[in-house]
């Protein structure tokens, strides 16, 4: 048996070592896009769950804004690992360029030997025909690749959803029960303990209580053209004036109008 | 998200329109109670009949023409109602039923 001469595995080594840095690339870039559509969509979510609070002329809710920040933290934490990786992978490619057999070739390879095999992992699983029964290892700066997959997905074309001011209860409505698709979609790419689960579970809870209040005003509009619809049907009936001004006192009172939206930009 | 831009919510529950039926016929012997005493011209009783007509014409008519109103309302509506519409819708349907009832007004009729 004949063994490669030592120069040829270097070069092969090398070759191989591009290959794999080039791949590692362009995970990470996408990563980057993927925090970013995140970041737009908690962006999103947070403008719409305050203007539901401000039109109920209430304070935020104590825990809106902590959960928020929480949110946003580990969605940075996370970031500032991946943009820590990206620039320790430049230095990598710049080394393995003029000195690829320096000692801080060896250094950054170790650095990034969890990385590596995490990304390989994941290509593989990801060519598989049922992916979602095979575990990955999931390392910091990387979100897992199902939740990837739905931000690069859905995740974008939804960003394009929310575009637009929004005029009435009916247009906030549909703007939450987006925010309540995108946050329990993305959850459930989440592996247990994962630490955006916390934070993204607190905003559903959240969510849902005003799309809960803003049911409410879209019911009570309706029931206010209702009762307008059988108070005409109804006139001349004796005793109907009374009751319908009543009922259509009180539930004036328990309306509010909708916020004037505030556009991008103007301020 | 565009196709969710409906409210879609469980139906008011109706009110029983038998409760029409009856909140009717108890004004209806209410007012025939009323004409009833409005044909007694006898100096001894009149004065308590006319005290009579007139509790009968502000505690008790009020209340059963608002209860008949409110009981229309909750079987016409199309449109789920707020709880607390419902709620006071209800109370008025009770209120009426509460009353005593002159049923029997037809008797009255000479």
């Amino acid at each position: 048996m004949t063994s490669l001469p030592t120069r040829e595995v270097a070069c092969l080594t090398l070759e191989t070592l591009n290959e794999a840095c080039g791949l590692l690339n362009d995970t990470l870039e996408r990563g980057e896009h993927q925090f970013s559509y995140l970041c737009r969509l908690v962006e999103l979510l947070e403008t719409d769950l305050l203007m539901v609070d401000q039109a109920g002329e209430k304070e935020p809710e104590a825990v809106l804004l902590p959960t928020l920040e929480l949110l946003r933290g580990v969605i940075q934490q996370q970031t500032s690992v991946l943009l820590e990786h990206k620039a320790r992978l430049k230095q990598l490619m710049g080394e393995l360029s003029v000195r690829p057999e320096g000692a801080l070739v060896d250094a950054l390879m170790l650095y990034f030997s969890r990385l590596f095999a995490a990304t390989k992992d994941t290509a593989w699983i990801e060519q598989q025909e049922e992916p979602e029964h095979y575990t990955e290892r999931l390392v910091d700066g990387m979100l897992p690749s199902q939740s990837i997959r739905f931000l690069s997905g859905e995740g974008q074309l939804m960003l394009g959803k929310f575009t637009g001011s929004t005029t009435s209860w009916l247009d906030m409505k549909a703007r939450l029960e987006g925010h309540q698709y995108w946050i329990s979609e993305l959850f459930s790419t989440l592996p247990p303990g994962h630490g955006l689960a916390q934070p993204l579970l607190l905003m559903m809870q959240a969510t849902e209580r005003r799309s809960q209040r803003v049911e409410d005003q879209i019911l009570y509009q309706r029931a206010l053209v209702e009762l307008e619809r059988i108070g005409e049907s109804m006139s001349g009936v004796r005793g109907s004036d009374r009751v319908f001004s009543l009922e259509k006192l009180r539930l004036k009172g328990l309306m509010v109008s909708f916020p004037e939206s505030i556009m991008e930009g103007s301020e | 998200m565009d196709a969710l831009t409906s409210v879609a919510g469980p139906r008011p529950a109706r009110e029983n329109p038998g409760d029409v039926e009856r909140l009717e016929a108890m004004l209806d012997g209410h007012l025939r109670m009323i004409q009833y005493l409005q044909n007694i011209h006898d100096a001894q009783f009149a004065p308590y009949c006319k005290l009579f007509i007139e509790r009968i014409e502000k505690e008790i008519i009020p209340i059963l023409e608002e209860a008949i109103v409110a009981a229309k309302i909750l079987m016409a509506m199309d449109q789920p109602l707020p709880k607390m519409t419902v709620q006071n819708l209800n109370k008025r349907v009770q209120e009426g039923l509460d009353l005593p009832a002159y049923e029997g007004g037809g008797l009255l009729d000479p």
